[in-house]
C-alpha cells in the first residue's frame, strides 16, 4: 500500500523503546513520542554547517594584505586598508569587523582553510551552489545532497528522523539533507513548529490517522509528503520544547545567524539526536556583491562575527563546545580584481572557516597566486589547491567518524585541520 | 598515323609527362608519390562537387518532403476544421429546429388548454341547462297551462349540448395535433443527437489534425472526457472550483472546457479599485537635501512605500481569488516567477506594480516578454543593468537573461555542445544591454546611447553590432530558448519530472506561433500526457495555489486578503518578494517539516475564521449519513484518492450524523461538525498535491 518503510521504523520502536508487536493500532501520540527517538550521548560529536550564500568575497575575509598585488587589484572600493586589517602575520589578516573571531583564533578555536576549490568551476551560483550541495560537480543529476549521503553512510540502520537538522529558510538545506534513507528536517521556526489547529484530543488523534499512514499513492510526490508529515510528527513535540525552554548562556545579537544560531545551541544543549546541523541567513545570495560591495559586506562579516562570538561563549558556558564543530560554506570566491561597480564578480578558489575545540588552530593551505599568469583567464579567478571535497572528507570522518568514500564518491585527501 | 609520327608523339608526350612530374616534384619537395596524391586530391575535389551537388539536391528533396509533410498535415487540419464549422452549423440549425418544434408543441398544448377550457366551460352551460330545464319542467308540470317556456329551455340544452359535443371534438383534434407536434420534436431531439455526436466526433478528428499540423501532444477524445479528467483541468489551468463548476467543463466536453478557460481574452476582467501612487518626482530642491532633512524625507519615503507594497500586495491576491480569467493570473504568477524581481530589494510599489500589469498584458507572448523586460525598470535596477555601461560593464543582467530567462543554464556551453559561453555572458550579452537604463525622475524606461558599447559582439555564434534587441532575437532564435520555455511551462502546468519527447514537441509549438503562449497551452491542457496517470495528482500546489483554491472550494465569503499576505509569506511565497532572481524554488521546496505544518495551519485558518456556513454549502446535496458527507468532501476537495484507512478515521471522528434535509433543525452543532471534517480533510499530505 504503501512505499514509506514502516516496517523500519516499527523495527526501531522495538528495538528503541523495548516495545514488543507494536503496529497500526498503537495510538498515534505513542507513534510521535516514540518516533522521536533517542537522546544524544553526552559526548556526542556534531557537525553545524553555515551557509553563506551567493559566493562569499574571502579576500576581504581573510585579507592577503600581505601581497603587493593584493593593494593593487583592490585598489578602490573593495580594500581593506592596511592599517585596519586584523594582522594574523605579515601575510593575512582578518577583516576588521571580524574582532571575535580574531579572539577566538588566538583562544585556539579557529582555523581558516585557504584555496579551496574544485577543477573546471562553474560561475553561476546556480550550478556552483548544486556542485556544493550534492558535493558532486554533477549537481542536481546526482539525486542526493552530501549531509544525506553521509548520514546513509554514517547511519545506515538508524531510521531516526532528526539526524540532520536545518534551522532557517536557507535554500540549499533541501538538497544538501536529502539522503536515500534520511531526508532531513527542515525547520523555518522551531518555537512554533507541530500541528496547532487542532481543538481538541479528538481532532488531534484524526489528524494524526491522516498524517501517520501511508497514502494510496505507492511513489511520487504524495508519498514524500506523507513521509515529511511522519517525520515532523514525530520530531515536533521535542524540537518545539527545547527551543522555547532553551536558556542561553550568552546573548545573542536580532539577526537571522543569531537567531539560528541560538536555536541550535538549545538543541545541542538539550541533548537531539541530530548529528549535523545546517543554517543560513534565510534570503538568497546576500554574499552576491555585484556592486558597493563595501558597506554591505562589512555588515555581513558584523553579522556573522557577533553571532558566532555569542554561539561560542554560549556552548562553552554550556559544557557544551567540545562536541561541537562549525564550518562555513560558500559556492565560490570573487573576482581578485574588482569590478567597475564598486563590486566583485564570480570567481573560483576562496578560503573556508572552521570553529570549535577540534580544530588544529590557524591558517591551512597557502595562499593562490596572485600573479597575473596564474589567475584563471575568467572572472582573474584564484586557482584552487585543495578540492572541496577534501574538506568534507576530513569533517565526515575526523571528526564524525563517518567513512567519507560512499558519501563523496572517492578517497579525498584528508586535510591536517582537526586535531 | 606512321609509325615515325607514332613515336614522335610518344617521345614528346614522355617528354611532356616527365617535365609535369618534375614540375609537381619541384613543388612538393621530393615526394614520389605527390602525382599520384595530386590526382586523388583532383577525384576528392570532383567527387566532393558531384557529394556537394548531391547532398544539395537530397536537401532540397527533404526539403520539399518537409513541405509537403506540413502542407498535408494543415490541409487535413484546415478540412477537419471545416468539417466541425459545417457540422456546428448544421448542429445550430439542429437546435434552430428542435426549437421550433418545441414552440410549436407548446403552441398545441396552449390550444389544448384553451380547448379544454371551451369544453369545460360548454359542459358546465350544458348542465346548467340541464338545470334550467329540470326546474321549468318542474314548474310546467305544475302550471300545465303554459307550454312555451319549457320549448324554450329545451331549445336551449339542444344548443348546449351540441356546443359541448363541439368542445369535445376540438378537444380531440387538439390532443391528435399535440401528439404529431410530440412526435415531431422527439424526431428532432433525434436528429440533434445525432448531430451531437457526429460533431463530437469531428471535433476529436481536427482536435488531432490540428495537434498534428502543428507538430504538438496527441489530444484525448471525447469518450475519454469525465468528471476526474474535468476537475484536474479546472485545478491545474486555473485554481480549482465548486463541483458545479467542475461539472460546467464536463458538460462542455474537452474542446470547448480548454477553450473556455485558454481562450479568457473574451471575459471581462476584475476591477478591483486601487489606487497606487505613480512615480513622485522629486523636488529640484530635495535632491540637494543633506543630514536630518535628507533621513528625513528618506524615511517619509519609505513610509509611504511600505504601505503602497502592502495594498499592492492585496490588490494582487484579490485578482489572484477572484478573477473571472484564472489563467491569465496563474500565467502572471509564472512569469513573475521566471523574470523575478523583488520589492525588498526595490522598495518602489510602482516599478513592481507597472512590471505586473506588464506581464498581465503581455502573458501570452514570450517573445514580447523577453524584449519588454530588458526595458522594464524594476529589472533594469534589480539586477544592476543601471550601472551597465560602455568601458565599465556590469553582467548581472546580462547574465540572468541567458542564465535564467530563455537559454537556460542547463543549455549552456558547460552541459551542452551548441550553448552559450562564459564569453556570450560577459562580454556579448552584456555589452550588448549597455545603455539600457531607467529614467530616475520618471522610473520610464530610457536607452542611454552614448552609455551603449555600439562595437561589434559576438553572441551565439552570429557577429554584429548588436543592441539589446538584437541581442534577445538572436536567442530568440536559438533552439534550446523555446525548449527552456517549455520545459518550465510543463512543470508549472503538467509535473515536475520533464518528459523530453513531449517538451521538445511543445517548444516546436512555440516556435512556429512566434513565441505565442496560448496555442501551445490549448495543445497541452488536452493532450494525453497532460491527463496521464503520472501527471494527475502530482503537482505539489504553491502557497498561492493552496490558498486559492481553499476558498474556491468552499465558496470563502469575505476573503480577508491582508491576513492572506502574512499566511503567504509564512509559507514561503511572499508576493513581489521572490527570494532572489531564479524565483521560488517549486515543487518539493514548497514544502519541508516546518512548512507542511504552517501549510496546515495556513488553511485551516481560513475554514475555521471564514464565517463559512457548511450547512447552506453542502445541504443540496442530499447526502444521507455521515459517510456520503466524507465521500462528497474527499471527492470535493482532494484529488489524490483517500484511503480507506483515513475515511475510516474521519467518519469516526464525526460520528454519525442525520439526512441533511434535517440539518437546519440543529443547524450550529451539525455546522461545526462539516467545519472539523473539512478542516482534518484539508490538513492531510493528499490535499497538497492536485
Amino acid at each position: 500500500m504503501s512505499g514509506i518503510k514502516i516496517a523500519t521504523r516499527r523495527e526501531f520502536l522495538t528495538s528503541g523503546l523495548g516495545l514488543v508487536g507494536v503496529g497500526a493500532a498503537l495510538p498515534s501520540f505513542l507513534v510521535r513520542s516514540a518516533l522521536a527517538g533517542p537522546k544524544a550521548e553526552p559526548d556526542q560529536r556534531v557537525l553545524v554547517v553555515l551557509q553563506l550564500d551567493g559566493g562569499n568575497d574571502s579576500m576581504s575575509t581573510l585579507v592577503p594584505h600581505g601581497h603587493k598585488l593584493y593593494h593593487e587589484y583592490r585598489k578602490k572600493a573593495t580594500r581593506i586598508p592596511e592599517k585596519d586589517v586584523l594582522k594574523i602575520d605579515e601575510e593575512l589578516g582578518l577583516h576588521p569587523n571580524l574582532t571575535g573571531w580574531k579572539r577566538l583564533l588566538d583562544e585556539g578555536l579557529m582555523a581558516a582553510v585557504q584555496g579551496i576549490g574544485y577543477p573546471n568551476p562553474n560561475f553561476s551560483h546556480f550550478t556552483a551552489t548544486d556542485t556544493w550541495l550534492m558535493g558532486d560537480p554533477r549537481g542536481r543529476q546526482v539525486p542526493y545532497g552530501w549531509v544525506g549521503r553521509a548520514c546513509d553512510a554514517g547511519f545506515p540502520d538508524n531510521p531516526d528522523a532528526k539526524l540532520a537538522v536545518a534551522v532557517g529558510n536557507s535554500f540549499g538545506a533541501g538538497l544538501a539533507l536529502r539522503g536515500e534513507r534520511h531526508s532531513g528536517i527542515l525547520i523555518s521556526k522551531p518555537e512554533s513548529f507541530g500541528y496547532g489547529s487542532a481543538d481538541n484530543e479528538r481532532q488531534l488523534t484524526t489528524y494524526g490517522r491522516l498524517n501517520n499512514t501511508g497514502t494510496l499513492t505507492a511513489a511520487g510526490e504524495l508519498e514524500w509528503i506523507t513521509s515529511t508529515a511522519i517525520t515532523a510528527n514525530a520530531a515536533a513535540d521535542e524540537i518545539r520544547a527545547l527551543a522555547t525552554t532553551y536558556k542561553p548562556k550568552a546573548e545573542y545579537p536580532d539577526s537571522a545567524y543569531g537567531r539560528h544560531l541560538r536555536t541550535i545551541a538549545g538543541l545541542i544543549t538539550g541533548g537531539l539526536s541530530t548529528r549535523i546541523y545546517w543554517t543560513g541567513r534565510d534570503g538568497r545570495f546576500e554574499f552576491d556583491t555585484h556592486s558597493n560591495q563595501k558597506p554591505r559586506h562589512d555588515s555581513l562579516l558584523k553579522e556573522l562575527d557577533e553571532a558566532l562570538t555569542a554561539f561560542w561563549n554560549d556552548l562553552r558556558q554550556q559544557g557544551q563546545a567540545e562536541r561541537v564543530l562549525l564550518a562555513t560554506v560558500s559556492e565560490f570566491g570573487r573576482t581578485s580584481k574588482e569590478n567597475g561597480n564598486k563590486g566583485t564578480d564570480h570567481a573560483a578558489a576562496a578560503a573556508l572557516f572552521l570553529f570549535g575545540p577540534g580544530v588544529k588552530p590557524g591558517i591551512h593551505g597557502t595562499h593562490p597566486s596572485l600573479e597575473p599568469e596564474d589567475l584563471l583567464p575568467i572572472g582573474s579567478s584564484l586557482k584552487f589547491s585543495i578540492d572541496f571535497r577534501s574538506l568534507y572528507a576530513t569533517m565526515l570522518e575526523k571528526w564524525l567518524d563517518i567513512p567519507s568514500e560512499l558519501p563523496l564518491g572517492q578517497k579525498w585527501p584528508l586535510i591536517d585541520c582537526i586535531a | 598515323m606512321n609509325r615515325r609520327s607514332l613515336v614522335a608523339v610518344f617521345c614528346g608526350s614522355v617528354l611532356f609527362g616527365s617535365l609535369w612530374v618534375g614540375l609537381t616534384l619541384a613543388q612538393t619537395g621530393d615526394d614520389p608519390s605527390a602525382a599520384a596524391v595530386a590526382k586523388a586530391r583532383d577525384e576528392l575535389a570532383a567527387a566532393q562537387k558531384t557529394f556537394d551537388g548531391q547532398s544539395a539536391a537530397a536537401e532540397e528533396a527533404q526539403a520539399k518532403l518537409r513541405k509537403a509533410r506540413h502542407k498535408l498535415f494543415a490541409e487535413e487540419a484546415w478540412a477537419a476544421r471545416q468539417a466541425v464549422v459545417n457540422a456546428e452549423a448544421v448542429n445550430t440549425a439542429a437546435n434552430k429546429a428542435l426549437a421550433a418544434k418545441k414552440a410549436q408543441v407548446k403552441a398545441a398544448q396552449a390550444k389544448i388548454a384553451a380547448a379544454t377550457k371551451n369544453a369545460k366551460k360548454a359542459v358546465a352551460e350544458k348542465t346548467a341547462a340541464e338545470k334550467m330545464l329540470t326546474e321549468l319542467k318542474k314548474k310546467a308540470d305544475a302550471q300545465a297551462a303554459t307550454k312555451d317556456p319549457q320549448a324554450e329551455a329545451k331549445k336551449i340544452l339542444e344548443q348546449k349540448t351540441a356546443a359541448s359535443r363541439k368542445a369535445d371534438e376540438a378537444v380531440v383534434s387538439a390532443k391528435r395535433a399535440a401528439e404529431k407536434m410530440s412526435a415531431e420534436q422527439a424526431a428532432a431531439e433525434k436528429l440533434l443527437a445525432e448531430e451531437k455526436v457526429r460533431l463530437t466526433s469531428l471535433r476529436d478528428a481536427a482536435a488531432i489534425a490540428h495537434a498534428n499540423a502543428l507538430g504538438g501532444l496527441k489530444p484525448i477524445t471525447s469518450q475519454q472526457w469525465d468528471y476526474a479528467k474535468a476537475r484536474h483541468l479546472l485545478f491545474r489551468a486555473g485554481f480549482g472550483g465548486t463541483p458545479e463548476e467542475v461539472q460546467k467543463l464536463v458538460d462542455m466536453g474537452p474542446h470547448k472546457a480548454v477553450e473556455y478557460l485558454v481562450e479568457y481574452h473574451g471575459r471581462p476582467v476584475l476591477n478591483v479599485e486601487f489606487n497606487i501612487l505613480s512615480w513622485e518626482r522629486r523636488l529640484a530642491y530635495e535632491e540637494h537635501l543633506h543630514g536630518a532633512a535628507k533621513n528625513r524625507l528618506a524615511e517619509r519615503d519609505e513610509r509611504r512605500d511600505a504601505t503602497q507594497h502592502a495594498k499592492l500586495v492585496d490588490w494582487w491576491v484579490n485578482r489572484l481569488a477572484e478573477s473571472p480569467r484564472p489563467l491569465e493570473e496563474k500565467l502572471v504568477l509564472f512569469w513573475h516567477d521566471h523574470f523575478a524581481s523583488s520589492y525588498l530589494t526595490l522598495r518602489n510599489a510602482y516599478m513592481m506594480y507597472q512590471q505586473n500589469q506588464f506581464f498581465r498584458h503581455y502573458a501570452d507572448n514570450f517573445d514580447a516578454l523577453l524584449h519588454g523586460i530588458v526595458q522594464d525598470p524594476a529589472m533594469i535596477q534589480y539586477l544592476n543593468n543601471d550601472a551597465n555601461v560602455t568601458g565599465n560593464n556590469n553582467e548581472n543582467l546580462g547574465r540572468e537573461v541567458l542564465e535564467l530567462f530563455s537559454i537556460g543554464e542547463e543549455n549552456s556551453a558547460v552541459h551542452k555542445p551548441d550553448g552559450y559561453t562564459e564569453k556570450d555572458v560577459r562580454d556579448a550579452n552584456t555589452r550588448a544591454l549597455t545603455g539600457a537604463t531607467f529614467e530616475r525622475y520618471s522610473g520610464q524606461f530610457r536607452f542611454h546611447a552614448v552609455r551603449h558599447d555600439s562595437g561589434p559582439k559576438t553572441l551565439l555564434g552570429k557577429t554584429g553590432q548588436w543592441g539589446p534587441h538584437e541581442a534577445i532575437d538572436v536567442i530568440l532564435e536559438h533552439p534550446a530558448t523555446a525548449q527552456y520555455v517549455a520545459k518550465k511551462l510543463w512543470q508549472y502546468f503538467v509535473r515536475w519530472e520533464p518528459d523530453p519527447e513531449a517538451i521538445e514537441r511543445l517548444a516546436h509549438v512555440l516556435r512556429q506561433n512566434g513565441y505565442r503562449i496560448r496555442p501551445m497551452l490549448s495543445n497541452l491542457f488536452l493532450s494525453e500526457q497532460f491527463y496521464s496517470k503520472e501527471s494527475m495528482a502530482s503537482h505539489i500546489k504553491s502557497p498561492v495555489e493552496l490558498l486559492v483554491g481553499t476558498a474556491k472550494i468552499v465558496k470563502l465569503p469575505k476573503p480577508n486578503y491582508s491576513k492572506w499576505r502574512y499566511l503567504l509569506s509564512n509559507m514561503g511565497q511572499a508576493l513581489f518578494d521572490p527570494p532572489s532572481v531564479a524565483g521560488w524554488p517549486e515543487g518539493r521546496h514548497w514544502i519541508n517539516a516546518n512548512l507542511l505544518m504552517l501549510r496546515y495551519t495556513s488553511v485551516a485558518d481560513l475554514v475555521k475564521g471564514g464565517g463559512i456556513d457548511f450547512v447552506a454549502l453542502l445541504k443540496k446535496y442530499k447526502l444521507k449519513n455521515t459517510e456520503e458527507v466524507v465521500d462528497h468532501l474527499a471527492q470535493r476537495c482532494l484529488l489524490a484518492d483517500l484511503s480507506p484507512d483515513k475515511r475510516q478515521a474521519l467518519i469516526e471522528c464525526l460520528g454519525p450524523l442525520p439526512s441533511s434535509s434535517e440539518w437546519d433543525k440543529q443547524k450550529k452543532e451539525i455546522n461545526a461538525k462539516l467545519q472539523e471534517a473539512v478542516m482534518l480533510l484539508l490538513s492531510s499530505p493528499e490535499y497538497q498535491v492536485s
